[in-house]
């Protein structure tokens, strides 16, 4: 660098400029880029860009254990977005394969085998919109250690109203959960080079589950299409 | 007077750039077959006039797909060893005018859970499993029998057996990650010596016991071990 440059704070004065300046700037400047990360990089972008996806509440529903099935819950109730009960597994269950009008399920029961041993470790059942979650733990006694097997027992179409122990119905899902709380993350809209489709009760896809009552809107398990999001383009289905 | 002539000046480079080469074949091409990539040295791939390609990669790839290939972990796009499979991710195929993923153009029910693990499935898994570590596997491939590693390694430090100081299989981030032996984001996938472990050993080791294993070990899976 010249020594003769422009001074600026002698605004037309040609003349040497105090070496210094020049480093006290450069330390500013050093100083200014490291802490900008620091300021705005603590965030999560991908969960960030995830949750931003997923569109505003169903001011019919409400915020309860129904609302927004379809979605991948674990996205706001994790560590990072801390929605409250914190989740360590949740999704939804449906009747058929539908996109975007699938049928909630009730009354399936959920078990998940974990690597702490053979029996079931936990065992849930689905609520009216078919949503589902396991409150995370610290506990050893009750924590989930990935992966996990699961299966679900669906309940015959005409029982879907009655809580049964042991529903007829028996599917096993085809590989393990490996990390993923959030069911729907990979169980997400049509069967597509990047997701088996929904969670559902009908493998052979011939019966007909009830819609839900529409007394109760609450039940609907109406689904917004996130996953269509442009956010997620490249791995959604056209 | 010697005439010097432009087609004499236009051969000379020539002669010059064929001697160069000549010497290069001679000395640097071939002088370190140590350098070149030897196919024996890799772990089977397969073909087979009826069965086609990857017959004998089929059986591990298996495994690594029920075990690890999930859509949440080696099953993700994003994920550097990707590993494609029937029942999870699927390779990105292209439609017909090559600008949009297929929808079962190509192969029938092609979706996580629908049509069997093609044959470019199984040569991109095969690509993850040997880059991962792809010189230490050539140095394991077919260097030891299951016994031999098992007699030799317990208590040993990798990377080296302090009998032959030579590479060994228990020493490669593919046969430690899914023991946990190495951090592994998920979990414990088996102990040393079940089925998926010698699935997976044996076949780097050139043993031809590894199908068994394999086999056994997917029964299990689906059994619910």
């Amino acid at each position: 660098m010249s020594l003769f440059s422009v001074n600026p704070d002698r605004a037309g004065v040609v003349g040497p400029v105090k070496p210094h300046r020049v480093r006290n700037s450069g330390l500013l400047i050093a100083l200014a880029c490291a802490l900008l990360p620091v300021l705005t990089g603590c965030g999560n972008p991908a969960i960030d860009s995830l949750v931003a996806t997923l569109g505003p509440e169903d001011s019919k529903v409400g915020v309860n254990v129904n609302h927004r099935p379809g979605q991948p819950c674990v996205a706001c109730h994790g560590p990072y977005y801390g929605a409250s009960p914190r989740m360590s597994i949740a999704g939804t269950v449906f009747g058929n394969p539908n996109a975007t009008e699938p049928t909630p399920v009730q009354n399936v029961r959920i078990r998940l085998f974990d690597t702490a041993g053979t029996a079931a470790r936990l065992s849930i059942f689905s609520e009216c919109s078919g949503n589902f979650f396991v409150n995370y733990s610290d506990d050893n006694d009750t924590a989930l250690f990935f992966p996990l097997a699961v299966r679900i027992d669906c309940p015959e179409p005409e029982n879907v109203g009655k809580r049964d122990n042991d529903p007829p119905i028996h599917l096993a899902m085809q590989s393990r959960v490996s990390r993923e709380g959030s069911c729907n993350a990979c169980h997400r809209g049509n069967r597509f080079q990047n997701s088996p489709g929904w969670v559902i009760c009908d493998a052979s896809e011939m019966t007909q589950y009830p819609k839900p009552s529409a007394q109760n809107p609450q039940c609907s398990g109406k689904v917004f299409p996130w996953w269509q999001s442009p956010t997620d383009a490249g791995s959604a289905p056209p | 007077m010697v005439a010097i002539s432009y087609r004499r000046g236009f051969r000379s480079p020539l002669i010059a750039a064929a001697l160069g080469a000549l010497a290069a074949l001679t000395l640097g091409c071939v002088g370190d077959p140590g350098s070149q990539v030897n196919f024996d040295k890799t772990p089977r791939f397969g073909f087979d006039a009826d069965l086609g390609l990857g017959v004998d990669f089929r059986p591990v790839s298996t495994v690594l797909e029920r075990r690890c290939g999930n859509l949440d972990c080696h099953g993700s796009q994003y994920r550097a060893m990707k590993i494609y499979g029937k029942y999870g991710l699927r390779r990105l195929e292209l439609d017909k005018e090559g600008f949009k993923m297929t929808t079962g153009m190509e192969y029938d029910s092609y979706y996580s859970g629908g049509t069997e693990t093609t044959i470019a499935e199984l040569s991109d898994n095969y690509d993850s499993v040997i880059s991962l570590e792809p010189v230490l596997l050539q140095e394991v491939f077919g260097r030891k029998t299951k016994a031999e590693v098992a007699a030799t390694v317990d208590g040993i430090p990798c990377p080296y057996s302090s009998s032959s100081k030579t590479m060994d299989v228990e020493c490669l981030t593919l046969i430690r990650k899914p023991r946990l032996q190495e951090k592994h984001k998920g979990g414990k996938i088996w102990e040393r010596g079940a089925k998926g472990d010698n699935c997976l050993t044996l076949w780097i080791l050139n043993n031809a016991g590894y199908a068994d294993e394999c086999a056994t070990d997917i029964a299990n899976f689906n059994g619910g071990n």
